[in-house]
């Protein structure tokens, strides 16, 4: 039976951008028992979402055997990034990210869905023909990207709040916000996982990729710019004790450069 | 006593912020011993439930017996006055005229919104202030440990059931008001573990020791006190449990502290661009919070342009109480509704509650009546056979329950009106029923 995945795909992505609306929303409730309420709703939208993805993804791969490697590194990029969130939730208080990191998991499901899983030189199928190479590449990226998005959220809420604080504007919502010292933390843990995962990424591709064509792509060359901000500012951090805004900026930007190499992948 | 409405019998005298000067309340607020003669007295002259609330802001005398009650038997609210004013007189060196003049009598149904009201912070000086409700909860437990609170405690666990539906379902409390507790909620955006971070207060002025003595509180690690004078400096650590400083060593304090209370009588900033530039270079970027409650103000206002230091001046924080005065004025209007309809639904379930001993008294009443009647006929010499007598008693039972049939369905009807209390009043004295004392406890369905 020949049935078409992709409407579920799109399914998906709608079903990831109405929890970041929920998640966004549950930010402004003026009382109590209304927060209590609309904290429970994001929270249980994000964990269907979660659930239908996975399945979904179980689905596709049964039905199509894996044709689509790419389908697959944006598939579990986004559940990765989806369960990461979770897990930190769990321990810090981070609600205001949910609607950042759900939006956040909308696009790569887009991306997902652009894949429609035709088999191509870029995107081969994930059976016993697939390189190991190429398995270890995805997988090493799907975790790197996963810390790296966690990281970056925590940037863009870091310089979110630190904006609110300069221009003394403590508005509704602020409350929910988690410290900058919190954020910064959390962005320091991010780098460090996920550095040394992209960089094995980095690698095993470029083995993968001399190997095949030899040729030097321009989502190569993005990938290891961004790899290379990504050492800089944790280099920064560690030796000279970088801190803040600067840090948060450089983060954010190495991450857009990955999110355009997946982007480049994705609309190829 | 007849269904009796507790609540008419429940009074509420005081003085607060509003109708009395500091002085007076200085003198009213009674503290210990005092006190506690004060409750036992006016409970051997109420003869009821007596409590006394006793706070910087108001005094307050709660009473729930049948001699407050109006009407022929009960006092007049001159008596009720004059009678607690002497009581309080003796123990304060107030004159009775003086108090009286202070005074506010709220009774019955007014006394039980005012109660709701205090315990939602509603009446308080700064509205929404969360000491109230604690003040008001020890106040009945120190009732309770001098036997004086009686039916008092039902109708205060009532009090403080409504104040928790408000605090959860409005923002009344959300938005800090004190200058000095929104310098600490700051330092919390910025620093999550206030124990590892140094906190440095440079000068005397009081606001800036009462910000130092919040973030004490709130657990701040290290406390740093840097004056001009050094032994100011060890004076003032002292009190706050800090180490003093001398201000000239301000550059390199800079660098270890991570939040900054500054309160100097200086005509000229302290805290320069340039100063702060180069201790934010030492520290590594790390983010310095400081708090600038100098006027005029310490810290160069270009200070706050740079990366990772945050300024906040004395208008800054002043705005921010302002706005969440506003906040908190707006939420006190939902709050004032859910008081009134608490007040509602109180009365309903008395009414719902009195209905039902109020049906069956009527209705035993009636029957009984109707047994009598039948049984007077049935005495008579008349000779009845017992088809004849089936149908006098069916009879009789028809003609009761057609009666009782529309009396019944309009009382069980009027169990949500707010008038029902009066009718079921009425009810009893017309057909001379007696009622058993009610239940003002809450009901299960309560929040």
């Amino acid at each position: 039976m020949n049935i078409d995945l992709d409407p579920w795909f799109i399914g998906g992505a709608t079903l990831f951008a109405m929890s970041g609306v929920l998640h966004l929303s549950s930010m402004w409730r003026g009382n109590d028992a209304g927060e209590e309420r609309s904290k429970w709703w994001s929270k249980i939208s994000l964990d269907i979402s979660l659930g239908y993805w996975s399945l979904l993804l179980v689905c596709w791969l049964l039905h199509t055997g894996g044709q689509g490697a790419s389908r697959l590194w944006f598939g579990l990029s986004a559940l990765a990034v989806g369960l990461s969130y979770r897990l930190i939730d769990r321990r810090v208080k981070v609600r205001s990210l949910g609607g950042v990191i759900s939006a956040l998991i909308a696009l790569l499901a887009v991306f997902s869905y652009q894949l429609s899983g035709e088999p191509s030189l870029t995107a081969p199928s994930v059976d016993s023909s697939m390189p190991t190479t190429l398995i270890i590449h995805i997988a090493l990226a799907v975790a790197g990207l996963a810390a790296f998005a966690v990281s970056a959220s925590m940037s863009g809420l870091y310089l979110v709040v630190a904006k609110r604080l300069k221009s003394k504007q403590l508005v509704m919502g602020s409350k929910r916000l988690p410290s900058l010292s919190t954020l910064d933390e959390i962005n320091l843990k991010g780098l460090l996982i996920g550095f040394p995962l992209y960089t094995g990424a980095l690698l095993v591709g470029s083995a993968y990729a001399f190997g095949g064509s030899g040729e030097l792509s321009l989502s190569y060359l993005v990938s290891l710019g961004s790899w290379s901000i990504y050492g800089g500012v944790l280099q920064a951090r560690l030796t000279a004790g970088w801190r803040g805004q600067r840090a948060a900026w450089l983060t954010l930007i190495a991450f857009i450069g990955i999110l355009l190499v997946a982007a480049s992948y994705s609309f190829r | 006593m007849s269904s009796a409405l507790a609540t008419d019998h429940l009074i509420v005298v005081g003085l607060n912020h509003k109708t009395a000067p500091l002085h007076i309340r200085e003198q009213l607020a009674l503290q210990g011993e005092s006190k506690a003669e004060l409750i036992k007295t006016l409970k051997r002259r109420l003869s009821g439930g007596t409590m006394v609330v006793s706070t910087c802001n108001r005094v307050e005398f709660y009473g729930l017996s049948s001699t407050l009650s109006l009407g022929e038997e009960g006092l007049t609210d001159h008596q009720v006055l004059e009678m607690i004013s002497d009581v309080v007189s003796e123990r304060c060196q107030i004159p009775i005229d003086e108090l009286i003049k202070h005074f506010y009598i709220h009774r019955g149904d007014e006394a039980l919104h005012h109660i709701f009201r205090v315990a939602s912070s509603l009446d308080s000086l700064v509205i929404g202030e969360p000491q109230i409700l604690g003040q008001l909860k020890e106040a009945l437990e120190e009732s309770q440990s001098f036997e004086t609170s009686g039916d008092l405690s039902i109708l205060m666990e009532r009090a403080f059931l409504v104040a928790r539906r408000v605090r959860n379902q409005t923002g009344i409390s959300k938005h800090v008001v004190s200058v000095s507790s929104i310098a600490v909620r700051l330092a919390r955006h910025i620093f999550e573990d206030l124990s590892e971070r140094t906190a440095l207060l440079i000068g005397a002025g009081e606001m800036g020791e009462l910000a130092a003595r919040h973030l004490h509180q709130d657990g701040v690690g290290r406390l740093l006190v840097a004056n001009r004078n050094l032994d100011r400096a060890v004076a003032l650590a002292e009190k706050l449990n800090g180490s003093p400083r001398a201000l000239s060593e301000l550059s390199e304090l800079l660098v270890t502290a991570d939040i900054v209370i500054t309160s100097t009588g200086s005509q000229e900033p302290i805290i320069t661009p340039e100063i702060a530039q180069a201790a934010l270079k030492s520290r590594k970027y790390r983010p310095l919070f400081i708090i600038d409650i100098a006027v005029p103000r310490d810290v160069d206002p270009r200070v706050n342009r740079l990366e990772n230091i945050y300024v906040y001046d004395v208008d800054d924080l002043s705005q921010i109480a302002d706005e969440n005065m506003a906040q908190r004025a707006n939420e006190a209007t939902i709050a004032e509704e859910l008081v009134k309809e608490e007040l509602l639904k109180f009365h309903r379930e008395r009414a719902q509650r009195n209905l039902g001993p109020l049906i069956t008294a009527l209705r035993t009443k009636v029957h009984t009546l109707k047994t009598q009647e039948i049984d007077w006929a049935l005495s008579k010499e008349v000779v009845m056979n017992q088809a004849q007598e089936k149908l006098l008693r069916q009879m009789g039972d028809r003609l009761t329950n057609k009666i009782l049939h529309d009396v019944l369905t309009g009382l069980k009807s009027l169990a949500h009106h707010p008038q029902s209390e009066d009718v079921i009043e009425v009810v009893s004295t017309l057909f001379k029923l007696t009622l058993p004392e009610e239940d003002l406890s809450p009901s299960s369905e309560d929040p």
